[in-house]
């Protein structure tokens, strides 16, 4: 009979919260994962803003109100998720089942709120569509099923370009909450780095097609 | 600080051991039947699964570069129509690098890093398997796409707006990009699974400092590919959202971007070539010090070369784009970026050469391969140097020159390496060792077939042919080099079938490999081969980097992990000391449910929008039960749950 020498980790608690727990990195993996999805997806807007800065062109921007309720509620969601933390550190499984409850509801109001900035941009979109549907008219080698605004620029009508001069002409206040609602943060750090990134990356072409490194400002 | 949960140190006998092992088994064994076999969580048998799948996209991929061969073999044949050869090029990139050569250095992470670290299971094992059914979910679709004359032909990069809906109607382009969709998703689930398991299931006394290397290179690899693959899962999104539902992220005419694809793709297919390559290098270090019989030279400049590696290896994608008329300035950044990454993988080359040369070689197959890898490596690494120069890349673009290239980087670099891994870690996996006659031929067959087919084309490069052409003129003086490269191609096709012969000849064989049959230092080795259902029994203490080789013969073991329940130990991010102790999780159907289930959204999906919320219910639903808490893993009562200020993070006490 062999002994050996060992340790014995039996007494050991059978849970851990936070860090220590693997559940905890999982979510931090998913996490990263996330961010780095909606990074790309900023970082690529902020590409396109550069090559329209009203991207998707001739499509307004929706309303700041359902906007600004959606990042209100999303910030108050964080409470009810704290409460859901708390009472689990506090081993108390009826105020989990609560929380976790309410937050799931909190949720769902928010993908509504969501949904409603975007029924707020169809309008936009509804309203155009009967100009651009004259404009369809006019023209019958367009496929039916294309957004309209392909025509304006390919026949280099100027319904697009009225646009883009009204919203240049519009005022200094509405253009600043324009910016706040894509992400007043984003812009304010992206803007000063995008010139050294756009020397470097490059690779758009000015609309006269040839290569440039910095494009024309934008107005 | 209370004492009563700190490891307390004990004896343990054989029969003890013994006994405790067979309730082990009936906790930890695969149970038998069909539902049992797809819900498996047992990170070996996933592993193997991974491995196998892997090697038969690698067939399918390789019989498909046959065929493009002999197509070029003479000047204006006509074996194989241009529609069908645009087809065939590519899925065989696509099946390479999506099917094949990120999935199989992840499927071996799968199977080894948890022995490595000494752990009795993967983190998150039912996640692993779901990766799995979705990984052969996506490949078989893309497959079975291409034989019914739907394969995706627009190359494995895809350019818009070659591959937008413009220039591509059908459904062959989307084929290809919700493939991506399935791979990604599967990468992503191991890499999370594998970097938790590295972070908190080490053994005992496991500090990061005396991880194998090859756990590095896992560690560095699955964290690129949680940076870098959704890169390509937005791109990818975007895509089919451009040629579904009529957005025009890729549309120039319409303030979309064509170079914006080229970005997202090339800012995850960069970081992915050392994705790709990282493990292998992980792999060359094992092999080198085990062969060299002394532990590895420059431990701390090996892992830090990784590291660094990872890092540069995200801010050079551009080197990809030199031919897009990007502005000076970023041609001659991305020109400095991608020669800087030379000095890391320098470091490298330097440390395994040190270890050679102070080391007393053992020339088996696996040694062989590393040796084939240094100068196959080299000639790739340098003709990489020159590529990544902006000037002479104009000239090289789109040229058999980076056919020869990328030939030479990623076979040289990961298929050399890997190949001779899988000849060590054989008789781990399966109890039986390769034979050394037959080994050694396929690495000679392989190296000269290699070396035949991809040499020459770099000279056809150089002479201007054009890669992804079905055919070329007779008089260009191409054709000499082209019946070489097939030639060559024919060799590398019979050292695989030698491959074959010798892995069928070796598992027809009984088992018949010890425990430690290359007597190497690494926790894999510590227990039989093949490993048994809970890896390890007792849980190993580690004392050291190279654990087999320099840990006292008496240092002690871990007990008091239950038998009957599937425990595992956590142990804490740097230091390895013991932290708490979990359970990981008993097999589920409903991986495999939700796996189908999300299979059913994603092919849907490419017809109609909807089917995103038809399918919606089921994924939701199968996703439900499967993270449902059984009552039998609610069991805390005989331990009763200790207040957060109580819990130590007690560090081990090294004994004397």
């Amino acid at each position: 009979m062999t002994a050996y020498r060992a340790l014995d980790v039996s007494s050991l608690p059978t849970f851990a919260f936070g860090h220590r727990s693997p559940m905890w990195w999982g979510l931090i993996g998913m996490i990263a994962i996330e961010s780095t999805m909606f990074g790309l997806l900023i970082a690529t807007y902020f590409y396109l803003m550069w090559r329209e800065p009203n991207w998707p062109p001739g499509v307004e921007a929706p309303a700041l109100l359902w906007g600004s309720i959606t990042t209100a509620l999303l910030l108050i969601s964080l409470v009810p998720n704290a409460l859901a933390k708390h009472a689990g550190e506090e081993l108390d499984l009826a105020g989990i089942r609560v929380w976790m409850v309410v937050s799931a509801i909190v949720a769902l109001v928010i993908v509504v709120a969501r949904d409603r900035i975007r029924l707020s941009q169809r309008v936009v979109r509804l309203k155009r569509l009967r100009i651009d549907r004259m404009d369809v008219a006019r023209d019958a080698h367009g496929p039916p099923n294309h957004r309209p605004v392909r025509h304006h620029r390919a026949h280099g009508a100027d319904v697009h370009g009225t646009d883009r001069r009204k919203a240049l002409r519009g005022c200094l206040g509405e253009r600043c909450l324009l910016v706040f609602r894509r992400g007043f943060l984003a812009a304010a750090v992206c803007n000063p780095l995008s010139r050294p990134a756009r020397l470097l990356i490059g690779g758009a072409r000015c609309c006269s097609g040839r290569p440039c490194s910095v494009r024309p400002s934008s107005g | 600080m209370n004492a009563s949960f700190a490891p307390r140190e004990t004896t343990v006998t054989d029969e003890q051991l013994v006994a405790e092992s067979r309730t082990l088994q009936e906790t930890w064994g695969s149970k038998s039947g069909l539902v049992a076999w797809l819900s498996d969580v047992d990170h070996k048998r996933i592993g193997i699964r991974f491995i196998v799948t892997a090697f038969v996209f690698f067939a399918l991929a390789g019989l498909l570069s046959v065929a493009m061969r002999l197509q070029l073999a003479r000047p204006e044949n006509t074996l194989i129509p241009p529609d069908l050869y645009d087809q065939m090029f590519t899925m065989h990139g696509t099946t390479m690098m999506f099917l094949f050569a990120v999935p199989i250095m992840q499927a071996v992470g799968i199977y080894f890093v948890p022995l490595m670290v000494g752990a009795r299971n993967i983190a998150f094992p039912r996640l692993v398997n779901f990766a799995y059914w979705i990984y052969l979910a996506g490949g078989m679709f893309i497959w079975v796409s291409f034989v019914l004359n739907i394969g995706p032909d627009n190359g494995w990069f895809s350019y818009t707006p070659l591959a937008g809906p413009e220039f591509a109607p059908g459904k062959r382009q989307d084929v290809w990009a919700q493939m991506i969709t399935f791979t990604e998703l599967s990468g992503l689930a191991v890499a999370v699974a594998t970097l938790v398991t590295i972070f908190k299931q080490r053994a005992p006394g496991m500090s990061l400092d005396r991880l194998p290397v090859f756990v590095w290179a896992e560690l560095v690899t699955n964290l690129m590919i949680v940076f870098a693959l959704p890169a390509v899962m937005v791109a990818s999104t975007c895509m089919i959202l451009d040629r579904l539902i009529g957005t025009h992220f890729f549309n120039q005419a319409e303030g979309g971007d064509h170079l914006l694809w080229q970005h997202l793709f090339w800012f995850f297919a960069h970081p992915e070539v050392y994705i790709i390559f990282l493990p292998a290098q992980g792999m060359m270090s094992m092999l080198i010090q085990t062969f060299s019989r002394r532990p590895i030279v420059g431990y701390t400049a090996l892992v830090a070369s990784l590291v660094a590696t990872a890092f540069i290896g995200f801010g050079v994608w551009v080197h990809h784009m030199f031919a897009t008329g990007l502005p000076q300035v970023g041609e001659s950044f991305f020109t400095a970026a991608s020669i800087l990454i030379t000095i890391p993988t320098g470091v490298q080359f330097f440390c395994w050469i040190a270890t050679i040369w102070s080391g007393r070689i053992k020339w088996d197959t696996p040694m062989l391969y590393a040796l084939s890898f240094f100068a196959v490596f080299m000639i790739g690494g340098l003709t990489g140097v020159m590529l990544a120069s902006g000037p002479l890349d104009r000239q090289m673009h789109d040229t058999f020159f980076v056919v020869a290239h990328l030939h030479y980087v990623l076979i040289g670099g990961s298929v050399f390496p890997l190949l001779g891994a899988l000849f060590y870690w054989f008789p781990k996996m399966t109890g039986r060792r390769l034979s050394e006659k037959l080994g050694r031929a396929g690495v000679a067959l392989l190296f000269i077939g290699f070396n035949l087919t991809f040499f020459p084309m770099h000279i056809l490069g150089l002479y201007g042919m054009p890669r992804r052409v079905y055919t070329y003129p007779a008089g260009l003086g191409w054709e000499s080099w082209n019946l070489l490269a097939t030639v060559g191609t024919g060799t590398l096709a019979v050292a695989l079938i030698v491959h074959i012969v010798n892995v069928t000849l070796a598992l027809m064989k009984p088992v018949n490999a010890t425990a430690n049959p290359w007597a190497t230092s690494t926790l894999e080795w510590a227990t039989s081969s093949p490993p048994p259902a809970f890896n390890f029994h007792p849980v190993p203490y580690v004392m050291s980097r190279d654990p087999l080789w320099m840990d006292p013969p008496d240092k002690p073991v871990v007990v008091g992990l239950r038998s009957d329940r599937r425990e595992i130990l956590i142990t804490t991010v740097i230091d390895g000391n013991v932290d708490h102790l979990e359970q990981s999780p008993e097999a589920s159907a409903w991986t495999f449910v939700s796996a189908l289930a999300v299979t059913a959204l994603f092919i849907g999906s490419i017809f109609t929008p909807w089917a995103v919320v038809w399918f919606a219910a089921p994924v939701a639903v199968a996703m439900t039960k499967w993270f449902w808490p059984k009552e039998h893993e609610q069991h805390h009562e005989d331990r009763p749950p200790v207040p957060t200020e109580l819990q130590p993070e007690q560090p081990v006490e090294q004994p004397a």
